[in-house]
């Protein structure tokens, strides 16, 4: 999927947005990647990608002995809805 | 009777019961337990087993190459990897099997490996998909595999890890951010099933204020 075309025709403004693939049962069997590319500039990027649990309980939230959440909020994301955010594959 | 006999050895006594001290007999007091614990330690001894790891995306497009990067993570003992590719439709297509040295590494370029195998995908709209890692082994994570993908000429490039196949029936999501840095940017977003289920999903995109 060109995520670009997605963006024009959801007719959504800005230049930057968030991304959900949500899937009712075998989510952890999904994976997704997102990347960027510019040729003519020479630019490339990853764009990273996150499980997100919302059945996850509290002490599973941690990122190397800290709360996901404290990671998120040092990154800048805000995200009141319940549930885990984990770096990709981080409970596998 | 044990408390009998130990009473007779420290008063002195001499009429202790042979029994007790006949040497065949402490062997089956101190070698059958023994014996007993190698069993058990053997029997519980975890036996290698099939396993699979999962890179979400491998591409032999135009202008576009993959690598497939392989390192055995065992101290000792070689371990024997088969690379599948997957099409989009989830047509598989097994490449030669691989064996990799302890702690070794190993690596694949597609190109190559679909020239022998299936030629006709080779710089064709819709050659990508997703790879599987095959192997036997103690645990998938033995094995540490990559699909690098780059561009032809270009220093654009990027890896992509994968991870021990999941089971699990739990609903989730994936989460990400979109970015048009300026219109010149092209921006893929690609998401892959490594089950052998057809599992459907939503797709959702937001602006900055999550509209």
């Amino acid at each position: 999927m060109i995520v670009n075309d997605l963006v024009r025709k959801a007719g959504l403004s800005g230049n930057y947005g968030g991304i959900t693939f949500a899937s009712a049962s075998f989510a952890p069997a999904l994976d997704g990647i997102h990347f960027l590319y510019d040729e003519t500039a020479g630019f490339s990027a990853l764009m990273n990608m996150f499980d997100r649990n919302p059945a996850a309980k509290l002490e599973e939230r941690t990122w190397a002995g800290q709360a996901v959440d404290d990671v998120g909020a040092h990154a800048g994301l805000a995200d009141t809805r319940s549930g885990c955010w984990l770096s990709r594959r981080h409970s596998a | 009777m044990i408390r009998a006999t130990h009473q007779q050895k420290y008063s002195g006594s001499h009429t202790e019961p042979a029994l007790e001290r006949s040497p065949s007999m402490l062997n089956c007091r101190y070698v059958l337990p023994f014996l007993l614990t190698v069993v058990l330690a053997h029997a519980a001894q975890p036996t290698p087993k099939p396993q699979e790891s999962f890179a979400p995306y491998w591409t032999a497009e135009a202008g576009w190459d993959t690598e497939l990067q392989m390192r055995n993570n065992l101290a000792a003992g070689a371990l024997t990897v088969t690379p599948v590719l997957r099409l989009s439709d989830g047509k598989e297509i097994p490449l030669d099997p691989i064996t990799i040295s302890s702690r070794g590494a190993a690596s694949i370029l597609v190109s190559e490996a679909l020239v022998k195998r299936a030629p006709g995908l080779l710089n064709q709209p819709g050659s990508f998909g997703s790879v599987a890692f095959r192997h036997t082994a103690l645990h998938a994570r033995n094995l540490a595999a990559v699909a690098a993908v780059h561009m032809h000429g270009q220093p654009i490039g990027y890896h992509f890890d994968a991870y021990p196949v999941s089971r699990d029936q739990t609903g989730g999501s994936l989460e990400g951010i979109w970015w048009q840095r300026n219109p010149g940017v092209k921006d893929i977003l690609v998401i892959s099933n490594s089950s052998d289920k057809t599992i459907s999903g939503d797709l959702h995109l937001s602006d900055a204020s999550g509209n």
